[in-house]
């Protein structure tokens, strides 16, 4: 007999007691992932009206002189990572760091801003530049941080400290499903702004062209273009945070199944191994008989 | 009943006020306006201060709009704003630490003028709406 059952039972005991862990912080996850999701569905009419606007502006004035928006030759780039301050939540941080590194050419013209703790570590590791790091904001994305990061940035960026700026973020795509993606911040795609819908409506369209801009357009956007910029990063903040629950649910999910297996498994052979003893013990006792007879 | 226009009010945080107004005066940039019903179209950028609607059935209410972009269109109205309150969302306690740190930050050069400078005037512009009632 290679085990006794005083050690399966033992196994038994402690599988069980991670299975309530796992299962635990499956129930956690999937509160905060409903959270989050309410979050996002909160900064979407922001978002869409101020797309919006901005593309209405952008239409009628052409070419925009504003910094943000003009193109100029890459010399250095920085990135904006977002991933979490937590581990155990599957693919979610690597997926992330993997998508930045893939995308990185030259370590030595590179910025990294970092959002989460488990990005921060995995670049300091390697020896990336980190201008900034931000810790304890990925689980509660909040509007205001959002902003006081991106006018560090925009700073940055007027100051031609680096050249083009990316921003990488989970996408949440269902419960189940999340994608790292990574985006062009600035400069601004002035020609993606454009509003993509045709307006039909002869009174909106009446109301578009004879728009009064005061003071001018030029100063609409100098309000609105820092502010898209920041609802851009606090939208990604919400889709990180949404993700990187929804990637750990997945994940405890999986483990509680793994665990329930496992305990299948050794109750399984707690059964046999303790059958296996009494079966031994009966043909003892029934062999001393014989002898005794 | 008066005519009304659709007014929606939007904050980063979601949908302050969407409805049915007689009439709203917000402070823009260039100064202090009234929005009415068929108003010609027209954006611009606001300030911080205080709005005022007045509904259609007479009533009146007030809030505090920090900053931000009116556009005004044939159908409806939108106001982006940075931040919306009603006078009974604001904390007093709050707004008079912040007007303090504010004060601190001003004489202080280590801080950014500009960024304590705009602190105070929304600690004191929350402080206003409070207090008028």
């Amino acid at each position: 007999m290679a085990e006794n059952v005083q050690d399966i039972k033992r196994r038994i005991k402690s599988v069980n007691s991670t299975k309530q862990i796992t299962h635990a912080m499956e129930l956690v996850a999937s509160a905060k992932l409903k959270k989050s999701r309410g979050l996002a569905e909160q900064r979407y009419p922001y978002f869409e009206a101020m797309i919006l606007s901005m593309g209405n502006i952008v239409e009628r004035t052409g070419k925009s002189k504003n910094a943000l928006m003009n193109q100029r030759e890459v010399k250095k780039t920085a990135y904006i990572i977002i991933t979490g301050d937590k581990g155990l939540a599957g693919g979610y941080n690597g997926n992330i760091c993997k998508r930045v590194e893939s995308h990185l050419k030259n370590k030595d013209n590179t910025v990294l801003y970092t959002i989460g703790s488990r990005g921060r570590d995995h670049f300091k590791n390697r020896d990336y530049k980190i201008q900034a790091e931000y810790l304890g904001i990925s689980e509660n994305p909040n509007f205001f941080t959002a902003k006081s990061i991106t006018a560090g940035i925009m700073d940055a960026y007027l100051k031609e400290e680096f050249d083009e700026v990316y921003l990488v973020y989970t996408r949440f795509i269902s419960t189940l499903v999340q994608h790292p993606y990574l985006m062009k911040l600035l400069p601004l795609d002035a020609e993606g702004l454009k509003p993509k819908k045709k307006i039909e409506d002869v009174e909106e369209k009446k109301s578009l062209t004879g728009m009064i801009y005061e003071p001018d357009p030029e100063a609409l956007l100098e309000y609105l273009i820092p502010n898209y910029v920041a609802n851009t990063l606090y939208g990604a903040m919400i889709e990180s945070a949404a993700s990187e629950q929804g990637a750990r649910r997945t994940a405890m999910e999986s483990a509680t199944e793994n665990a329930n297996e496992m305990i299948d498994d050794l109750t399984l052979k707690l059964n046999r191994v303790r059958q296996a003893a009494i079966t031994q013990e009966i043909s003892e006792i029934v062999s001393g008989a014989d002898a005794l007879s | 009943m008066a005519k009304t226009f659709r007014l929606k009010i939007i904050s980063p945080t979601g949908v302050f006020y969407d409805g049915d107004v007689e009439r709203i005066v917000v402070r823009g940039t260039e100064g202090e306006f009234a929005i009415l019903p068929d108003h010609i179209p027209f954006t611009t950028t606001l300030a911080l201060g205080t709005f005022n609607i007045l509904f259609g059935d007479g009533t009146k209410k007030y809030g505090t709009l920090l900053g931000g972009i009116a556009t005004i269109g044939s159908k409806e109205s939108i106001i982006l704003t940075d931040a919306a309150e009603w006078p009974e969302d604001i904390d007093i306690e709050r707004a008079k630490e912040a007007k303090e740190r504010a004060l601190q930050h001003l004489k202080d050069s280590k801080f950014d003028a500009a960024r304590a400078e705009i602190a105070l005037q929304r600690a004191i512009i929350r402080i206003g709406a409070k207090e008028r009632k």
